[in-house]
């Protein structure tokens, strides 16, 4: 009796290929889907609803991304800036984008010398979007101001976020 | 064996943990020129239209303008900059866009989306309103 459930054990063998031909596939779905470039945006923030929103296009440059919330803060560098009290730090911290905008811009003026990036360096203007991704209970003010901050440091093209529907 | 099966494991444990989907969001593009850069007003053809918004102390939008013209509400200032731009090239008319500066940003995005339906491409943002102020702003 021993002799044959021991024989009925060895028997059975657990197929482990299937297993792990579609543990593999999974992973390699989840690689794909993967998004590195969702750092910039900050999940807290509710966007508007806007059904003639552009779905969004891949850009050339790196854009700079402003996360604004229900408050009014800006939400940068792992920080909450008030764009009124701390606007010393906001101007510091998009001046320094902007020297990296630039380096940028210089390199593909370099590769292309009839690229936007050329004749935007040559007005002093800055090539790269901002874009804006504010609370749907933002203020308007702060963006304004934020806006105009970015328009002074050189920034001319704007992308304003918005949800093409409620998920 | 194991180990790789392990490893393979965590891998998978780590993926689904930190899986987010993906959120549609769609944008608006606007250009907007340094100050003093600006095309002077007797230069262009068509002069830009004025849009304004009013709101009260909670933020909630209280009143829509298309220049002195008060409106009911955005799907009348679609009817209304529709009818404008069914005259000119809709592409070439600009929109100035004056908003209180306490309005809450969907209502401002609302009018936007209200212009595109129109077929604006051209909007442009005019200095804020200050409360008590009838469309002047710094």
């Amino acid at each position: 009796m021993v002799a044959r459930s021991e024989r009925q054990a060895a028997s059975v063998r657990l197929e482990m290929m299937p297993m792990i031909d579609v543990t593999f596939q999974l992973i390699a779905f989840f690689l794909f889907v993967l998004n590195f470039s969702r750092d910039a945006i900050d999940e807290r923030i509710r966007l508007p609803i806007a059904d003639q929103a552009r779905p969004v296009e891949t850009l050339t440059e790196e854009p700079l991304f402003l996360n604004i919330d229900r408050d009014g803060f800006l939400l940068a560098m792992g920080e909450r800036w008030h764009v009124q009290r701390d606007f010393a730090k906001i101007e510091a911290y998009l001046k320094r984008e902007a020297a990296y905008t630039r380096l940028e811009m210089a390199a593909t003026a370099r590769h292309d010398p009839t690229s936007e990036a050329a004749r935007a360096l040559k007005e002093g203007r800055l090539s790269a979007v901002v874009v804006l991704r504010a609370d749907r209970s933002t203020p308007y003010g702060p963006i304004w101001r934020l806006i105009n901050l970015c328009q002074r440091i050189g920034y001319y093209r704007f992308a304003l976020r918005a949800k093409e529907r409620e998920q | 064996m194991t180990p790789m099966i392990d490893v393979v494991f965590q891998l998978l444990i780590f993926f689904l943990m930190t899986f987010k989907p993906i959120i549609h969001e769609g944008q608006f593009e606007v250009t907007i020129n340094p100050p003093g850069s600006a095309v002077p007003q007797e230069e262009l053809t068509i002069p830009p239209l004025l849009v304004q918004l009013a709101a009260d102390e909670s933020g909630r939008l209280v009143g829509i303008a298309l220049g002195n013209t008060p409106l009911e509400s955005m799907a009348e200032l679609t009817r209304e900059v529709r009818l404008i731009a069914s005259g000119v090239l809709a592409e070439e008319l600009e929109v100035e866009l004056r908003a209180d500066e306490r309005l809450r940003y969907e209502y401002l995005v609302a009018a936007i989306n209200a212009l595109t339906r129109a077929g604006i491409r051209n909007v442009n943002f005019g200095p804020v309103i200050r409360p008590g102020q009838g469309g002047e702003g710094d």
